[in-house]
C-alpha cells in the first residue's frame, strides 16, 4: 500500500477534520442496574425497567474539545456538538436553539437581599421555551436513526418545539396533549403543521397513549422511545451558564420540575464539564427543585423521605409542570440531596405574584412554570434556606406569551380615552 | 376462575414474546395475576415487576386496570374482575 505523505500543516488539518467528523462511540446505560447496551431508540432498561441514559466517551471528548475553540463557534447549543449524542452533523436540525442570555438581575438583588442573581432566559428560544433544546437534539437523532415521523406527549411547550423542528426537517409530526392546556400552545403547534391529538384526561393519560403509540407505529416519540437522547439537549443549559460565567459555576441553581428530567439533565451537564476538565466543582452547585403546590410529588417525597406517590389529578396554573407520575423524580431527589440543594413547592398565588415581579422589575415575561423559580427563591429566602452571599441562577423556562390567561389575572385594564390632548392630560394626571 | 385480557409493552413484550394474551387464573388481585403470568412465562417477570425491598410495584412500572393506574387504587392488592383489561407500561415521561 502506498503511504500518504503529509506536510506538518496538512497533517494538523486532517487531524482536526477527523476529530470533528468521527464521534466516539455512544451507548446507553441504566443508572439503576448498570446495564450497557448499543444505542437504539429505546428508553427503558430491559433488565430492570430503569430509565436509560446516554453514555459518552468523555476521554475522547476531552482530547478534542477546548474552551478556546468553543468561544468562536456559532451562537446556538450546537457549539457543544462533541458533547451531544449526534454522530453525523448533516442530521442536525437547528432553529438557532439555545445560547440564550444569562441576565444579571440587579433590581431583584437589591429587593431580595442576595449578592448575585442571574436569570437564564430560555423564554427567548425560537419557539419560546427551553424545550427547543431537547427537541433540536431529539429530532436530529430521529433523522439519524432513519425515522420520517416524529412526535411527543406534551403539556404544550414540547409539542410546539417538536412541531417546529419537524417542519424545518420536512418530516411529519404528531403530538399528544392533554385536554386542559393553554390555547396559545395548541395554536402554536398547529401553526407549525403538527397533527394535534388532544387526549381526554391528564398529561399522564396522554403520555401513556404515547407509550402505546411507540409500540404500534414506527414513530420517533421524542420523550418516549427517544427520551435518552432528547434529555441530552437540556444539558446545554448547564454548559451555557458555566461558559457565560467564564467557566465558573453558580452556588445555587433553581430549576422547575415536572418529571424531574430537566433537573437531572442539568446536573449531568455539570458532571460532563467536570469530566472534560472545564470545571472542577460540579457537586458544589446546590441543585434546587421547584414544583407547584398543586402537583408536587417530588418535593413531597424529598421532605417525607418516602417513595414518590403519584398525584392523580394535578391542580395548578403551571400546566407545563402538571405531571402526576414523575419518571425522573427518584434521580432528581438523589441529585438534590447529593448537592446539598433543596426542594420547595410555592402556591399558584405565589407563582402568579412572582411572574408579575419578574416582568415589572427585570423586564422578563415568563409563563408560570418559568416564574416558579423566583417564587421558590422568595420562599427559600423567607425560610432562611438561601444565604445572602450566594450566587444564584434561576432558570426561566418558558415565555409568558404561552400562557396569557395567567398574566391577565394580575395586570390592570387599559385606560380608554378619547383621541384628544385634554383627555390624555386628565388620564396622566389622575395616575 | 377469572379471565382477563392482558397487554404487554416494553421489556415484558420482549420477555414474553407477544403483545397480548388472555389469562385464566384462580385469584382476584393484581398480585395474583402477576404470580400467574410468572408461572406461565418465567420468574424473571415477578423479579422485574415487584420491588422486593418494599413489597410494592417497581416504581418504573405502571399497570393500568381498565385505563386506571393501579397506583391510584390499591396497587398490588387492587381487585380484578372477569373481563377486565390490564396493560403493563413503563413509566417514561420527558416533561420538565
Amino acid at each position: 500500500m502506498e503511504h500518504l505523505h503529509l506536510s506538518q500543516g496538512s497533517y494538523w488539518i486532517l487531524k482536526r477534520v477527523i476529530k470533528l467528523r468521527i464521534k466516539p462511540r455512544i451507548c446507553l446505560e441504566c443508572p439503576e442496574c448498570g446495564s450497557l447496551i448499543e444505542e437504539a431508540p429505546l428508553a427503558v432498561c430491559n433488565e430492570c425497567w430503569g430509565p436509560l441514559q446516554v453514555k459518552q466517551d468523555y476521554e475522547a471528548v476531552k482530547d478534542s474539545l477546548k474552551k478556546r475553540e468553543i468561544k468562536n463557534r456559532e451562537q446556538s447549543l450546537w457549539r457543544y456538538l462533541e458533547l451531544l449524542p449526534i454522530k453525523e452533523s448533516r442530521f442536525i436540525v437547528n432553529l438557532g436553539d439555545g445560547w440564550t442570555p444569562l441576565t444579571r438581575c440587579q433590581r431583584l438583588e437589591k429587593e431580595l437581599g442576595v449578592r448575585e442573581l442571574y436569570i437564564k432566559n430560555d423564554a427567548l428560544n425560537p419557539t419560546g421555551s427551553f424545550k427547543d433544546r431537547p427537541a433540536s437534539v431529539g429530532v436530529s437523532k430521529a433523522l439519524e436513526f432513519g425515522f420520517n415521523v416524529v412526535g411527543c406527549a406534551s403539556t404544550g411547550n414540547l409539542a410546539a418545539a417538536t412541531a417546529a423542528h419537524a417542519a424545518k426537517a420536512g418530516v411529519k409530526s404528531f403530538v399528544l396533549i392533554p385536554g386542559n392546556i393553554e390555547p396559545n400552545k395548541v395554536v402554536q403547534s398547529a401553526a407549525y403543521g403538527a397533527k394535534i391529538l388532544q387526549v381526554e384526561g391528564t398529561y399522564d393519560a396522554a403520555n401513556r397513549l404515547g407509550i402505546l403509540a411507540s409500540e404500534i407505529f414506527n414513530w420517533a416519540l421524542l420523550n418516549i422511545n427517544l427520551r435518552p437522547f432528547y434529555v441530552e439537549g437540556s444539558k446545554t443549559l448547564a454548559y451555557e451558564i458555566c461558559e457565560q460565567l467564564d467557566w465558573n459555576t453558580p452556588d445555587r441553581v433553581i430549576i422547575p420540575m415536572g418529571s424531574g428530567a430537566l433537573l437531572n439533565s442539568f446536573y449531568r451537564g455539570l458532571a460532563d464539564l467536570e469530566k472534560i476538565d472545564f470545571i472542577d466543582n460540579s457537586k458544589d452547585v446546590k441543585i434546587t427543585g421547584a414544583q407547584p403546590k398543586g402537583c408536587s410529588p417530588i418535593v413531597d417525597a424529598f421532605h417525607t423521605n418516602n417513595r414518590i406517590s403519584p398525584v392523580k389529578e394535578p391542580k395548578t396554573i403551571c400546566k407545563s409542570l402538571a405531571i402526576g407520575e414523575p419518571a425522573s423524580g427518584k434521580q432528581a431527589i438523589k441529585v438534590i440531596r447529593e448537592t446539598g440543594g433543596y426542594a420547595d413547592a410555592p402556591s399558584d398565588e405565589e407563582i402568579i405574584e412572582a411572574e408579575k415581579i419578574l416582568a415589572s422589575r427585570e423586564g422578563i415575561f415568563a409563563e408560570p412554570a418559568g416564574a416558579i423559580t423566583l417564587a421558590t427563591l422568595i420562599r427559600l429566602i423567607d425560610n432562611g434556606v438561601v444565604e445572602e452571599d450566594e450566587k444564584i441562577v434561576l432558570l426561566v423556562t418558558g415565555s409568558g406569551f404561552k400562557s396569557l390567561e395567567a398574566a391577565q389575572k394580575t395586570v390592570g385594564k387599559p385606560v380608554k380615552i378619547p383621541a384628544n390632548i385634554d383627555a390624555l392630560r386628565e388620564a396622566v394626571e389622575n395616575g | 376462575m377469572v379471565k382477563v385480557k392482558v397487554f404487554y409493552t416494553g421489556p415484558l413484550k420482549k420477555l414474553i414474546g407477544k403483545t397480548r394474551e388472555e389469562v385464566n387464573f384462580n385469584g382476584e388481585t393484581i398480585s395474583e395475576l402477576l404470580r400467574e403470568i410468572s408461572k406461565n412465562h418465567g420468574e424473571t417477570i415477578s423479579k422485574q415487576l415487584i420491588d422486593y425491598s418494599t413489597g410494592s410495584l417497581n416504581e418504573y412500572v405502571a399497570i393500568l386496570l381498565n385505563g386506571q393506574n393501579v397506583k391510584h387504587l390499591q396497587e398490588l392488592k387492587t381487585r380484578i374482575r372477569d373481563g377486565d383489561e390490564i396493560i403493563f407500561l413503563p413509566v417514561v415521561a420527558g416533561g420538565t
